[in-house]
C-alpha cells in the first residue's frame, strides 16, 4: 500500500475513534409507518399495504420529537422512513412540527406519490433533504418495483424535485444484474432533472430479497459498479451530479477515495439511530432485531443511547467470527451492522473487501 | 478538544471540515454545519432573549431568541449568489440585563460568530 493511503487510512482510524468516544446523535431515522404503495421483489422491511404492524399515534411521534429536541442539540436531523411515509395522513403535518423547532428534516419515498401538489405541501412543511428510489430503465425499474406504473410515476416525482429548491436532492439506485449496464443512462436522465446527488447501492439479501439470486449482483458485477463510480465520479461531478457508492461495506482507502466522498464508516448507533413504527430502537432501520436495543415507550432513550450501543461502538462480539483473522479487521471491524443477521453468524452477509479480491486473484 | 481535533481530520480526510452524510436508506444531511451566535456584553456575560433575524437578499426569512447562554444555533439553507444577514435585536428593553444597540452581521462561511453588543 502507497504511504499516501497508509497514513489516510490511519488518521481515518482514530478519527472513527474519536467519533465512536463522542457518539454525538446527528441523524434520527423516524419509521412513521411500514405500509406501502408497492410490492418491490428487494424490500427489505416486507411492506406491503395492508401492513397489521403496530404503529405509533402522530402524538406519540410529537411527543417523540419533543424529547430529542429537550434531550439533544438542535443539530439532531430527522428522516423520516417507511414503508411509504407519504401513506401516512399527517407526514406533512409532522415534517411542519418538527421545522417549526427550526429543525432539520428528510423524507425517503419511492415516488408513487408525489406530484406537484405533495411536493408543495412537503416544501411548506419545511422539508430539508428528500431521497428518491429509481432502480432503473422503465422496464427494471418497474420489474423491481413490482409495478407497470412506478417509472412513469418516478418521472414525474423526478422532474418535481429537480425543479424545487430543496436542499439536498438525491437519488438511490439498487443495482443489480437487470439494471447494471443502464447506469449511464441513469446518469444522464438524473443530470437532465438537475438531481445532485446520486447513490449507488447493491441489494442486500435480507427481507424479500433474501433468497432471490436474481437480485444480488456477483462479486464480478460488484466490482463493474465500483469501476462504474470510479470512472465516471469527477466527470458526472463536472456536470453537477455527485455520485458515491453508499456507505455499505468496507473496503480499501485506495479504492474507496474513489468511490466515495467520505472513507467507509457505519456510523449506526454511534451518530445514528431509529425509532421503528412501533417503538423499538435500534441503530438503523434495516438492522436486524439482534440490534434491537429497547422501545421508546418504556425506555429512556437517553440512558440507552449511553449504557445499551456498546454493540455498535465496541463490536465484542466479533471475536467469535471468521472477521477476527481477517488482515483488515482493524480497519473494517465487520463492516456495516446491517449486513450481519446474528452474533453467531461466522461472517458478514457479504464482504467487498475479502470476496472482491478472491474474485481478482 | 476532541471534537476540533476531528474536524482537522476530517479535512485532511476528505478536503472539507464539514460533512455530508447519508445513511444507506436516508438522506444526505450536513453533519457539522449549523452556524452558532453568540451573543455578550461588553462584561463578557451571555445577553438571553435577543432576537435573531435572519435576512436573504435583505428580505427576513426567518427569527430566533439567544437561550440563557446567549446562544442561537440554527441551519441557514444557504443559496448560491445569495447574500445572507443576521439583525440582533435587544427587544425586551433591560430585562435581559441591559438595553444594547442592535447589531447586523453578514453570514459568510464561518459556522461560528461571537458577537458583543454594545449597551446604550
Amino acid at each position: 500500500m502507497k504511504l499516501k493511503f497508509k497514513l489516510k487510512t490511519k488518521l481515518h482510524s482514530i478519527y472513527k475513534q474519536i467519533e465512536i468516544k463522542e457518539h454525538k446523535l446527528s441523524y434520527l431515522f423516524l419509521e412513521i409507518t411500514r405500509k406501502c404503495n408497492l410490492n418491490c421483489l428487494h424490500c427489505g422491511s416486507d411492506c406491503k399495504a395492508d401492513s397489521k404492524f403496530p404503529e405509533l399515534t402522530t402524538e406519540s411521534w410529537f411527543k417523540i420529537i419533543d424529547y430529542f429536541e429537550k434531550t439533544y442539540s438542535k443539530s439532531v436531523a430527522f428522516i423520516i422512513t417507511g414503508g411509504e411515509p407519504l401513506l401516512h395522513p399527517d407526514v406533512f403535518k409532522i415534517g411542519k412540527y418538527i421545522s417549526d423547532k427550526k429543525m432539520r428534516w428528510g423524507m425517503v419515498t419511492n415516488g408513487i406519490k408525489l406530484n406537484s401538489s405533495t411536493l408543495h405541501k412537503l416544501i411548506e412543511s419545511g422539508i430539508y433533504s428528500i431521497t428518491l428510489s429509481l432502480d432503473g430503465l422503465e422496464n427494471s425499474h418497474n420489474w423491481l418495483r413490482n409495478s407497470k406504473i412506478a417509472y412513469k410515476k418516478v418521472l414525474i416525482a423526478l422532474n418535481e424535485i429537480g425543479k424545487s429548491n430543496i436542499y439536498f436532492k438525491d437519488v438511490v439506485t439498487c443495482v443489480n444484474p437487470k439494471n447494471i449496464n443502464e447506469l449511464d443512462k441513469l446518469a444522464e436522465l438524473l443530470i437532465r432533472n438537475k438531481i445532485e446527488n446520486w447513490r449507488l447501492f447493491r441489494i442486500f439479501p435480507s427481507g424479500r430479497a433474501k433468497n432471490n439470486d436474481k437480485l444480488n449482483l456477483s462479486f464480478k458485477q460488484t466490482q463493474e459498479m465500483l469501476d462504474f463510480i470510479a470512472k465516471n465520479k469527477k466527470a458526472y461531478f463536472k456536470k453537477g451530479l455527485n455520485l458515491n457508492l453508499s456507505c455499505e461495506g468496507w473496503i480499501s482507502m485506495e479504492k474507496d477515495i474513489q468511490v466515495r466522498d467520505n472513507p467507509f464508516f457505519c456510523r449506526a448507533g454511534i451518530n445514528i439511530a431509529s425509532i421503528l413504527s412501533d417503538g423499538t430502537i435500534t441503530g438503523c432501520t434495516n438492522n436486524s432485531e439482534a440490534f434491537h436495543v429497547g422501545n421508546i415507550i418504556k425506555d429512556n432513550f437517553a440512558n440507552l443511547w449511553e449504557n445499551n450501543f456498546d454493540i455498535f461502538r465496541d463490536r465484542d462480539w466479533l471475536k467469535n467470527t471468521e472477521c477476527i483473522n481477517c488482515k483488515y479487521f482493524n480497519q473494517c471491524k465487520g463492516s456495516s451492522i446491517h449486513l450481519w443477521e446474528n452474533f453467531e453468524d461466522e461472517k458478514p452477509k457479504f464482504c467487498y473487501a475479502v470476496d472482491l479480491e478472491k474474485l481478482k486473484s | 478538544m476532541l471534537s476540533f481535533i476531528n474536524k482537522h481530520l476530517r479535512f485532511f480526510l476528505t478536503g472539507s471540515f464539514s460533512i455530508v452524510f447519508a445513511a444507506c436508506y436516508g438522506v444526505p444531511v450536513e453533519l457539522e454545519n449549523p452556524k452558532l451566535i453568540s451573543t455578550k456584553n461588553s462584561d463578557d456575560q451571555a445577553i438571553a432573549g435577543l432576537k435573531v433575524q435572519l435576512f436573504e437578499n435583505r428580505n427576513p426569512i426567518d427569527e430566533f431568541y439567544t437561550d440563557e447562554n446567549g446562544l442561537v444555533e440554527f441551519y441557514p439553507v444557504q443559496k448560491d449568489k445569495y447574500h445572507y444577514s443576521i439583525k440582533i435585536e435587544d427587544i425586551d428593553g433591560a430585562d435581559n440585563g441591559g438595553e444594547f444597540e442592535t447589531a447586523k452581521i453578514d453570514i459568510t462561511d464561518s459556522n461560528f460568530f461571537e458577537i458583543t453588543l454594545k449597551g446604550k
